[in-house]
């Protein structure tokens, strides 16, 4: 009896041992990740706020003085309002498209079964797969060809492409969520397609359209290879103004001041929508090609 | 799923996601092919022609740049995977303060990837927070050369720290598949931690594991804003060569020959997994 | 999409239609005031450079406040520039009025005869520009067709902290490399004009003199028989030297400790000084060795839809007023040689003896791709 009541402490302890590892462990992990992913961004905030009249060199540590002005003079002398707007507009228009797009082939391909499907599935990832700048390069023929290169409409076009995988996947994988009874008890009760697609389809899918327009709105926002083949210089995005002073204009405090204004907005969403970023969602729609 | 009405309409309704995929990938991909013959060619002359093809493999800059990408390709998935792997299983189970780690971790995601390459070479710099922190750690005496070094650690570094969290994700996802009396039968029956890892853990993530190491293959093969940025004074990557090839001197003709190599690898390393895939799984 | 599509079409025609009446006046016959009013009926003009924006902003605002024409300042990424233009060669009528023309474009974009011209008889201010900066760029005839509007010139920056008797001629800076492992950086000659400049040197100094080559309109192979001599001496001292990766790649590296002489640019300096990415202390010359320099020039498309108002801009540019504001404001130096600057890091004297002029286009592509094969390949 006292020998059980011994094992059964020992197991308690050993749990408990066992817990407190793992608290630490985590407590670990957190702190290696805010290095890994503060220090850089902190750095980061530093360069954009040097003072352009005390410069930030060598041995010195940290900057001898702060203040606005590199942030003044990229909004004053850049592109980047125009090029935020254009970012912003971008986005929107491409996941719209990608939306209207994405809704009856991610029907099909999650409530049909078609021959050939595991074919189109396939299809459906080629803009993720296939090599950015190849793409760009020699689409930015085809788009010459058909006026459609530095042109809007042709940008918007291309950043729906490349936002579409992720909305087709994801929707595809919410309708084939929806079960059969529900869509079978509404057509015994008479709904139309109609209805059968703004109260049960709709609502059904709304989480996953979610989730594939936040990856198609980013997919859109961080676009690079396509939007500086085909859109620049008519059209300057926040990648490819960042790409101008990382490139031959590399100025370390100008470059601070555009990553920063692309990466705010994008970590605000992050934290804003985690909900909607469940693993699921992306292991969904690419956790097989 | 509904079996009934399997019709030409279904095809129909394919058309604008896959069909305007096909169109927009397809064009681009018959463009690069034709032009590397020569034939519709936007710079004058159309002409049929293997002289490029030649041309290039002749070139010992080119295949350079060619394997250049291999290299960091392989070395940026394999890095990313030897990070991932061990937090992924860490993370399996739920615990105090989990939740905000993963979301720690989650935020390079949404960092775009030239974001990343600056945040990065901030760092790395001949006098950056990092070498100084191993001055100071008398780790090494003289500061390393890690910003646009021969090797590419640099792009590695970048491709690593941008890519953790979309790895992990997958990973994530096809460990939780995993049961946990099949973890708990093992051990009763005396799996040590080691053989619970490569008997249980790996095997059944193994289709994660693959997807991810592929998708961040291709990625880091046919990179170009990282690698322009923090790469090394030679070779550029093969994406960097061919845009160069075909914008800054105009010969398309040798740039599609490019496009048509790097077409080629992603589609043999995307073959390649597929059986594999198979191969692991033991399903067709 | 259909409907769109064909919508946009026909705006694009009558676009087209609207642009293809330009100017009624012959520009290369007309007086400049007849001109000056024919850019006025146009009202705008559209200019694209890849950098200053911080002065082609404020330039613009000064254009609009004097003619009442509205400039369009597009900066975009060099290379996707000229692209555009290439691409839009054939169009009846481009987007484009007028250009920044970089050194390694001038060949491309003159075999392409992309731009309009010889503006030089039309430019009123034409003749106070040095007559060889219109006639030659990079080596390349240029006739004329494309107008010089500032001379830069790159230099040795140092950090006099750290280098206390900077070198002079080609032996002083050998001795100085060696002795000074790693601590000299110069740029990839094929990412930017400092790094030729100073491969140019190289070869003037170990492959007897830069004179010979003089005149040549192509590459003669038995004068460069012997530049294998320079390849050898980079390839044996190429670990005593660090290859940046930009023209302002170096001023970084320099500003961060990691090397304290460089080859640069006089603009770049300043304009990285002014916006606090480089030490006030850093000091620059010429060596006696010398050093190339050069200057972009200025050029209107072909089928620029604002002729007039393009010539009008570049005049602008060209002004007194506007050579002296831009070296106010982004360090560059005037292109005129009826003006003298003060506050200039390289000193009169300096770019007086010491700058030199460039070998022809050839040899300088021919040097560019062999740094390539022989150094950095190796």
């Amino acid at each position: 009896m006292a020998a059980t009541k011994q094992k059964n402490l020992w197991y308690v302890r050993q749990a408990r041992r066992k817990r407190r590892f793992t608290t630490l462990l985590t407590v670990f992990f957190i702190l290696v990740q805010v290095i890994w992913v503060g220090v850089p961004i902190f750095m980061t905030v530093l360069w954009s706020l040097v003072d352009p009249s005390h410069p930030w060199s060598f041995p010195n540590i940290l900057p001898e003085k702060l203040s606005w002005g590199q942030w003044i003079y990229v909004f004053k002398y850049t592109n980047i309002l125009r090029a935020l707007k254009t970012s912003y507009t971008l986005a929107p228009c491409a996941v719209l498209l990608s939306f209207l797009f994405s809704l009856p082939t991610a029907y099909v391909l999650g409530r049909k079964q078609i021959p050939g499907k595991k074919f189109f599935q396939t299809i459906v990832l080629l803009p993720i797969i296939m090599p950015g700048m190849v793409v760009a390069l020699f689409l930015s023929r085809v788009f010459n060809a058909f006026g459609l290169a530095q042109n809007f409409f042709g940008l918007v076009l291309a950043h729906t492409l490349m936002g579409l995988p992720y909305m087709i996947r994801v929707l595809t994988t919410s309708f084939e969520a929806i079960p059969q009874d529900v869509i079978d008890a509404a057509e015994n009760l008479g709904a139309n397609t109609f209805v059968k697609i703004k109260d049960i389809f709709l609502p059904m899918v709304r989480p996953g359209l979610l989730a594939g327009m936040i990856f198609a709105f980013t997919t859109s926002i961080e676009e690079f290879n396509l939007t500086f083949i085909i859109g620049t210089p008519t059209f300057e995005t926040i990648p490819t103004i960042l790409y101008s002073f990382l490139g031959y204009n590399f100025i370390r405090t100008n470059a601070s001041v555009v990553a920063l204004i692309m990466m705010i907005p994008n970590i605000i969403m992050l934290f804003a929508v985690e909900n909607f970023l469940k693993s699921d969602y992306l292991s969904a729609s690419l956790g097989k090609l | 799923m509904e079996r009934k009405n399997v019709s030409s309409i279904d095809y129909l309704l394919l058309i604008p996601g896959v069909g305007f995929i096909l169109l927009f990938i397809g064009s681009s991909i018959f463009i690069t092919i034709t032009q590397s013959f020569g034939v519709l060619s936007v710079t004058g002359k159309s002409q049929f022609t293997i002289e490029n093809w030649k041309a290039i493999f002749h070139d010992k800059e080119s295949l350079d740049s060619i394997l250049f990408s291999l290299k960091i390709g392989l070395l940026s998935s394999v890095g990313t995977l030897l990070f991932a792997f061990p937090i992924a299983l860490f993370l399996r189970k739920g615990g105090a303060g989990k939740r905000f780690l993963a979301s720690l971790i989650k935020i390079p995601l949404f960092i775009p990837a030239l974001v990343a390459a600056f945040l990065i070479i901030n760092l790395i710099s001949y006098h950056g927070i990092v070498n100084e922190a191993l001055l100071a750690l008398g780790i090494i005496k003289k500061p390393l050369r890690m910003l646009n070094d021969k090797f590419g650690w640099g792009v590695i570094v970048i491709q690593v720290w941008k890519n953790l969290p979309f790895v992990l994700l997958i990973l994530s996802s096809s460990l939780a598949s995993i049961r946990d009396d099949t973890i708990d039968a093992a051990r009763n029956l005396g799996a040590g931690t080691f053989s619970v890892l490569f008997r249980i853990y790996v095997p059944l993530a193994m289709p994660g594991i693959l997807v991810s190491m592929i998708l961040m293959f291709i990625k880091a093969f046919g990179d170009f804003a990282i690698m322009s940025v923090a790469g090394p004074t030679y070779p550029p990557s093969i994406a960097l060569r061919m845009r160069n090839t075909a914008t800054l001197f105009q010969e398309w003709d040798k740039a599609a020959v490019l496009g048509v190599i790097i077409i080629l690898t992603t589609l043999f390393i995307t073959w390649l997994y597929s059986r594999l895939a198979e191969f692991v799984t033991g399903r067709k | 999409m259909k409907k769109l599509l064909v919508m946009m079409l026909a705006m694009c025609m009558l676009a087209g239609v609207a642009f293809a009446a330009g100017p009624s006046i012959d520009l290369k016959t007309a007086s400049w005031d007849s001109v000056v009013a024919a850019a006025k009926a146009e009202g705008s003009v559209t200019f694209y450079a890849w950098y200053f924006p911080d002065y082609f902003k404020e330039a613009a605002a000064d254009f609009e406040k004097q003619y009442g024409i509205k400039a369009n300042v597009i900066i975009g990424d060099q290379t996707a520039n000229f692209n555009k233009a290439i691409a839009e060669k054939d169009m009846q009528t481009g987007t484009i009025d007028t250009m920044i023309v970089g050194g390694q474009w001038v060949k491309t974009t003159t075999d392409l005869n992309l731009f309009y011209g010889p503006i030089r008889n039309i430019l009123p201010d034409a003749s106070k520009f040095l007559t060889n900066s219109w006639e030659l760029q990079e080596g390349v005839l240029i006739n004329g067709y494309l107008a010089p509007f500032h001379r830069n010139q790159p230099g040795i920056l140092y950090d006099p902290d750290r280098v206390k008797d900077p070198p002079q001629t080609w032996t002083e800076l050998v001795a100085w490399i060696n002795a000074h492992p790693m601590e000299f950086g110069f740029c990839d000659p094929s990412k930017g004009g400092s790094g030729q400049s100073f491969v140019h040197t190289a070869i003037g100094a170990l492959a007897g003199g830069l004179d010979k080559y003089k005149g040549d309109k192509e590459l003669v192979p038995a004068k460069v028989a012997n530049w294998d001599l320079v390849w050898k001496w980079f390839n044996d001292n190429k670990d005593k030297m660090t290859i940046t990766v930009s023209n302002n790649d170096s001023i970084i590296r320099m500003n961060g400790g990691e090397i304290s002489m460089t080859v640069a640019w006089d603009d770049n300096v300043k304009d990285m000084i002014s916006k606090g990415n480089l030490f006030k202390r850093a000091k620059m010359y010429i060596p006696k060795m010398g050093l190339a320099g050069g200057g972009d020039t200025l050029g209107v498309l072909k089928n620029a839809p604002h002729k007039a108002a393009a010539l009008v801009w570049i005049n602008f540019i060209q002004s007194k007023e506007q050579q002296l504001k831009k070296f106010q404001m982004v360090g560059a130096y005037p292109a005129r040689t009826d003006m003298t600057i003060e506050g200039t890091l390289l000193t009169e004297e300096d770019r007086k003896n010491n700058a030199i002029p460039w070998f022809p286009a050839p040899y300088k592509d021919f040097m560019i791709k062999e740094f390539v094969k022989n150094v950095l390949m190796k």
